[in-house]
């Protein structure tokens, strides 16, 4: 399907709020990381397989609360998890 | 356009950066737990198929070694040494063979030749780690594969 020609300008107000929402977006999150390449490279990723077994121990661990030593800390790991949704 | 581009690109750089970073905490945590899970399960049986189902996952995982092919030629015999115990020795040639340890092994590992019909596999008993493969036809090449450390 062919889309018209874009015919449109972007006050530059406009754009200024736009840079403006994105920065303050960023203002909410004062806990992020930025990583160098190497960072990137050494840190284990969460793919689809290894997400699925992060999510299966974390249920199992929450549903088994006994089976962690009392050093363990479960609501540290809940933080994490809702976090990273 | 392409200024807003740029400001949202390190806007979701930092986003990326900061899953992966979280995502490596995720997984230690996960680390961490599973090996106590799998060691609560050893006296609670509840865990127990818990711990089985997300160890299943783990299967496959690591580098897999490819079997090595080898031709006998008919009423022929080879010594294959160090072969994988527990790993296949598949027959995929048209000939039957017979498997047995070697003739050095023989005294130490008391077992009657296995016989491996083409087409089929036997796991290498323990013991077995120098084999010889013997090709029963009189008239086929027999072709095998096997893990060879």
């Amino acid at each position: 399907m062919s889309k018209p020609n874009i015919s449109a300008v972007l006050a530059d107000a406009d754009k200024l709020t736009i840079k403006t929402n994105i920065d303050e977006s960023q203002a909410l999150l004062p806990f992020a990381v930025t990583l160098n390449p190497d960072e990137q490279h050494r840190l284990r990723k969460t793919g689809s397989k290894r997400e699925g077994y992060v999510t299966d121990v974390y249920n199992g661990a929450i549903a088994n609360p006994g089976a962690l030593p009392a050093n363990f800390s479960l609501d540290e790991w809940s933080k994490d998890e809702k976090l990273n949704k | 356009m392409v200024e807003l581009r740029e400001r949202a690109g390190s806007f979701l750089e930092l986003l990326d950066d900061t899953i992966l970073f979280l995502g490596n905490e995720r997984i230690t945590q996960a680390d961490s737990a599973y090996s106590y899970l799998k060691q609560a399960a050893k006296t609670n049986s509840a865990l127990t198929e818990l711990v089985t189902r997300i160890g299943r996952q783990f299967e496959g995982q690591g580098r897999k070694k490819t079997a090595t092919t080898y031709s006998i030629p008919a009423k022929g015999s080879i010594e294959i040494p160090e072969v994988v115990i527990g790993t296949k020795l598949v027959n995929i040639g048209d000939a039957i063979i017979t498997l047995k340890p070697s003739a050095d092994l023989a005294n130490k590992v008391k077992a009657a030749a296995i016989t491996i019909n083409p087409n089929s596999s036997v796991s290498i008993p323990e013991g077995y780690t120098i084999i010889l493969v013997t090709n029963l036809s009189k008239t086929e090449d027999a072709s095998i594969t096997v893990q060879i450390k």
